[in-house]
């Protein structure tokens, strides 16, 4: 087992956050914003099949007014009353084998309280993925993407997390399913060629 | 994993990410699909001892892990059909974009030809499974070149070349044997007058799958 730990600070209490994999573990590549070069990004990164972590971005790159206002407080107060997807029971095993999936409607802000409250029905609870210009139009025009993205297929997305959030919508986590489902569509399959 | 490039921006808090390659099958890709146009894993990559016969430990232990940890104002690029797993050590603000190469085709001739390719031609395969129980199935294969570039006009606003919807069409082909199909299949709609629109590739993600019973479509 490969293992890294990175020491981290934020909000003046010290973290630890360890990486660990049974293979080869190694850093995704990065430069500080300053240092972008648009030529370089879009051969190595964009046509190479290749990440790129860019730091301080937000700052550097012309993101609008996004970054210096966007906060969970500032966000509450100027969308706290529009309606946002929420799943819940999110530690389900039905929810984790992609099985079930149980949304419900409520106001950004009752979202935002129950996240700072840190209570039991956060912990269970996710935000599901919210288009900004549908979802919060108040503040949609503050943001503007990053001078790579030419051709837009999808979002922008916001995501609120709590902490300790695992994203199981995008990947791991899941046990194996035994489903009759895909034995019957790879029956109809075979039975068809 | 998403068939979208990816930009990913820290406003407030933390964002641990790991990123596995995009070799689909080295990562036990659930086949299923999930409730949208996503690749789940089946591995379970928080525990040490992952529950793999051997050929699967192997698979999982010859892929690199790539890691960082993004903080507020960093912003992380990784390209399409990549494994990820992100998770957040504190209440996070995070924005995504996904987006491909501007130009009308570049997007999909780059999947065509880099390393996503297969896992690429992976989901278009797993997404034309999940059409298959339907009885709208056998006039999709006939029309199904027309299909692809259909299909991919609305996931990209991508203009498919002939060439390049040949080359999606001929590997599904072969991926299922439906060249016997298929044949037979041309030789029965010779006659048919071609559709103005062809037949629509629908994503029926995990969750649709169980409305195949009750749905005519």
């Amino acid at each position: 087992m490969n293992k890294v730990v990175i020491e981290d600070e934020y909000n003046g209490k010290k973290k630890t956050h360890l990486f660990k994999h049974l293979g080869n573990l190694e850093p995704i590549g990065e430069i500080h914003a300053s240092e972008y070069s648009h030529e370089d990004f879009l051969r190595n990164h964009l046509s190479g099949n290749k990440p790129l972590v860019i730091r301080e971005a937000l700052s550097i790159f012309d993101t609008g007014t996004s970054y210096k206002h966007w906060s969970v407080e500032y966000l509450t107060q100027k969308c706290g009353h529009n309606k946002v997807h929420v799943r819940r029971n999110t530690n389900a095993n039905e929810y984790k084998t992609g099985q079930a999936y149980f949304a419900e409607e409520v106001e950004f802000r009752s979202y935002v309280n129950d996240l700072l409250a840190n209570n039991q029905k956060s912990q269970n609870s996710y935000m599901a993925v919210q288009n900004l210009r549908k979802a919060f139009p108040q503040i949609f025009e503050e943001l503007k993407p990053a001078p790579f993205v030419e051709k837009l297929h999808g979002g922008p997305f916001l995501w609120i997390s709590r902490a300790g959030n695992y994203l199981n919508k995008y990947f791991g986590d899941l046990s194996l399913v035994q489903d009759p489902l895909l034995k019957r569509s790879l029956r109809i399959l075979s039975h068809g060629s | 994993m998403d068939p979208d490039d990816n930009v990913l921006a820290v406003y407030r808090g933390r964002k641990l990410v790991r990123l596995y390659g995009c070799d689909v099958y080295k990562m036990k890709p659930n086949r299923l699909g999930s409730n949208g146009r996503t690749i789940q894993s089946q591995i379970n990559c928080d525990i040490d001892n992952p529950d793999l016969t051997p050929q699967e430990l192997q698979d999982y232990q010859s892929i690199t892990c790539q890691y960082c940890i993004l903080r507020d104002g960093d912003l992380l690029y990784f390209p399409a059909f990549w494994w990820h797993q992100v998770t957040t050590p504190e209440i996070t603000i995070s924005v995504n974009f996904f987006f491909g190469d501007a130009g009308s085709n570049i997007y999909t001739q780059k999947l065509l030809n880099s390393a996503q390719r297969n896992t690429f031609l992976y989901w278009m395969c797993n997404i034309i499974e999940q059409n298959a129980p339907f009885s709208s199935f056998s006039r999709m294969l006939v029309y199904l070149r027309r299909s692809i570039k259909f299909f991919l006009f609305k996931q990209w606003h991508d203009v498919l070349s002939d060439e390049q919807a040949l080359d999606i069409y001929d590997e599904i082909i072969k991926y299922f044997g439906f060249e016997n199909r298929v044949r037979a299949l041309e030789e029965e709609y010779r006659d048919k007058k071609s559709p103005k629109n062809p037949p629509n590739i629908r994503i029926r993600g995990l969750l649709m799958r169980e409305k195949v019973e009750d749905s005519g479509d």
